[in-house]
């Protein structure tokens, strides 16, 4: 469905106060952390873009727990971040919130070290979590402090600009698998220890 | 006679690692420790060489929680250093910017971090159904805060407009307005918000030790004044380093900090312990309504001043509006003609004093500088007081033991640095 199409199901856009709008796209994550930060880097290449009124892009950065004061009013929220699922570095998968299987997470609630799952989960709970949310997760490479993507993110950023263009606009959804799952994905909170997240992405 | 090992590796819903470590045998407390194993960062050294208007947006990455914080701690070390006076309405303005920060903090580590110890939930999450109406407030007081904070400081966190002589930017006449209006339609989320933690039992632990927060003679202080200490004395900030005695232990990489006792204490409980008196009417209500007068010495209490200072910065908010706007504002620009010397700034962030010295010479480079900041203060006080709880829990379990300290940790609301958490807790 296209933005203008999504708009007029929604309703006029117009009616609404000025900072709500129905489709919202966040990249999260940490830029000093290398791969970690690939979500910030394609929020910043599609806001560069023209976009249709009724579409916001934000950086997210690590403020975990500010998603939830941003929900009010979005139809459909498209999320990008560094998303560890096990297949070679620069893999880019857009799925929707429920094609995906959560690893079992950390134990970790903080401030800083929020896991932007946690306030997915936190945003239903309340029921104010938007029809649609879809998640565009990057395999990274390399999560270790120091600014700047590893070569197989880098080649793999345009296509995940593309990946989050088309899912702000309900254009690209991945055949489940078998079990209904199309990805066993764990989103790196910032500051989580990346001993382990590198773990994670050697495994 | 009871003997059991503590050992908390990485108390979740703090800022950072720390470890809890406790031995007690035969019921004697043989060993009792709040470890910090994280790795130092170095800002001072990373500051010394650069320009003094870089001190600020550099030192403000020291933490994404208390950025704004940092940003006019630094600032104000820095003006004190190169011997600029601020204008009043840039004063205000910082101020208003500083209550913000306060609201956003506190707000998240009372109703996301530390309620859920406070209903017997593992964390927020369960809150959403058993309390959603508590949870939806944060969200809204939160959402006020973050928009508070990118109104003035141009972002939420890591403000830009804020610098080294004034702003960069003003806000509107039309945005304070609309600012003013949104914090006062938030009021009753406040009351609400100080009848649920009025509601809840914090835990009765009690520990006499020295309070230390900033004070000035006319409000309850945050950017400047004075040192003053529950103990009776006061300070002037540029002599902070006779009164904040910094030391290391062995199985701490943070350093710690007395004053006239073994530790002593900075952050909520500590300021409202001090400036009691100063605080606004709302405040004083919620601070009686809370079971808060000075002296207090329940360290879990520490959560219920944070209400308590949400309560009084959203009221004071109001009146810095009012003054802002009856003055009418004006763009002063923020030139500065600076001169070598040593500065000091003391603001009261979040979790306590923060201190910014700075040293700026001819050129106007920075050659020395020293930042001590809240949680390092507390960390001596912190390890005091689970020496002192041990005792009181004996005959529990060791669930409630290990809950116990943990929330003892977590009501510092310490900001150990920005790092993951694992919990594994062994009994041997």
């Amino acid at each position: 469905m296209s933005a203008a199409a999504l708009a007029q199901r929604a309703g006029s856009p117009t009616g609404e106060a000025e900072d709500t709008v129905p489709v919202l796209v966040v990249g999260v994550g940490n830029e000093a952390l290398g791969d970690e930060g690939v979500g910030v880097r394609v929020a910043r290449a599609l806001a560069g873009r023209d976009l249709p009124r009724d579409v916001r892009v934000l950086e997210g950065g690590t403020e975990g727990w500010a998603l939830l004061g941003r929900l009010e009013g979005v139809r459909r929220l498209v999320l990008v971040d560094a998303m560890a699922m096990g297949r070679p570095p620069g893999t880019v998968v857009a799925v929707r919130l429920d094609q995906v299987r959560r690893a079992a997470p950390p134990e970790r609630t903080s401030l800083h070290g929020v896991a932007i799952l946690d306030v997915l989960e936190l945003a239903s709970a309340l029921g104010i979590s938007p029809p649609e949310v879809y998640l565009v997760g990057i395999q990274p490479a390399r999560i270790a402090p120091g600014f700047g993507l590893s070569p197989e993110v880098e080649r793999a950023l345009p296509g995940a600009v593309e990946a989050a263009w088309k899912a702000a606009h309900g254009g690209w959804e991945q055949p489940a698998g078998p079990d209904g799952v199309t990805a066993d994905a764990r989103m790196f909170a910032e500051g989580e220890r990346y001993g382990q997240a590198k773990a994670d992405t050697d495994r | 006679m009871t003997s059991f090992d503590v050992n908390v590796h990485y108390v979740t819903r703090v800022e950072g690692h720390g470890n809890i470590r406790v031995r007690v045998r035969d019921g004697q407390l043989e060993e009792c420790r709040w470890e910090i194993p994280e790795a130092p960062r170095f800002f001072e050294a990373m500051i010394r060489g650069r320009a003094y208007h870089e001190a600020p947006p550099i030192t403000s990455r020291i933490c994404g929680i208390c950025s704004i914080g940092h940003t006019l701690a630094s600032i104000q070390g820095i003006e004190n250093a190169i011997g600029f006076v601020p204008s009043e309405q840039t004063l205000l303005l910082r101020t208003l910017l500083k209550h913000g920060e306060t609201v956003q903090s506190h707000i998240l580590h009372a109703c996301y971090l530390a309620a859920p110890d406070l209903v017997g939930a593992p964390s927020v999450v369960p809150l959403a159904t058993s309390h959603r109406e508590v949870v939806l407030r944060a969200v809204r007081l939160h959402r006020l805060a973050n928009e508070w904070c990118d109104l003035i400081g141009g972002r939420t966190t890591h403000p830009i407009r804020a610098v080294v002589g004034g702003w960069t930017r003003l806000p509107t006449v039309e945005e304070l307005r609309g600012l003013r209006q949104r914090i006062s339609e938030a009021l009753p989320d406040v009351e609400a918000t100080v009848e649920l933690f009025r509601a809840l039992p914090f835990p009765a632990f009690e520990r006499e030790t020295e309070y230390l927060a900033l004070r000035k003679p006319d409000e309850y202080a945050w950017y400047g004044g004075d040192i003053a200490s529950t103990d009776g004395d006061v300070t002037p900030l540029p002599q902070y380093r006779s009164k904040v005695k910094e030391f290391i232990v062995p199985h701490s990489t943070a350093k710690r900090a007395r004053g006239n006792r073994n530790s002593y204490a900075v952050g909520a409980l500590a300021r409202v312990n001090v400036n009691y008196d100063m605080l606004r009417p709302l405040a004083r209500e919620a601070a009686e309504a809370l079971g808060i007068r000075p002296v207090t010495c329940n360290p879990y209490l520490n959560t219920a001043a944070q209400v308590v200072e949400v309560a009084h910065v959203m009221e004071d908010s109001l009146d810095v509006i009012d003054r802002l706007l009856e003055r009418g504002l004006r763009e002063e620009g923020y030139a500065v003609q600076a001169r070598p010397g040593t500065g000091v700034g003391g603001v009261e962030v979040p979790r306590g004093t923060l201190y910014h010295e700075y040293t700026v010479d001819a050129e106007g480079r920075i050659t020395d500088a020293n930042l001590i900041i809240p949680t390092g203060q507390n960390h001596q006080n912190i390890e005091d007081d689970l020496r002192a709880l041990v005792p009181t829990l004996e005959g529990k379990s060791e669930e409630e033991i290990t809950l116990a300290m943990e929330m003892l940790v977590r009501a510092y609301d310490p900001c150990i640095s920005c790092s993951t958490h694992l919990l594994e807790v062994e009994f041997v």
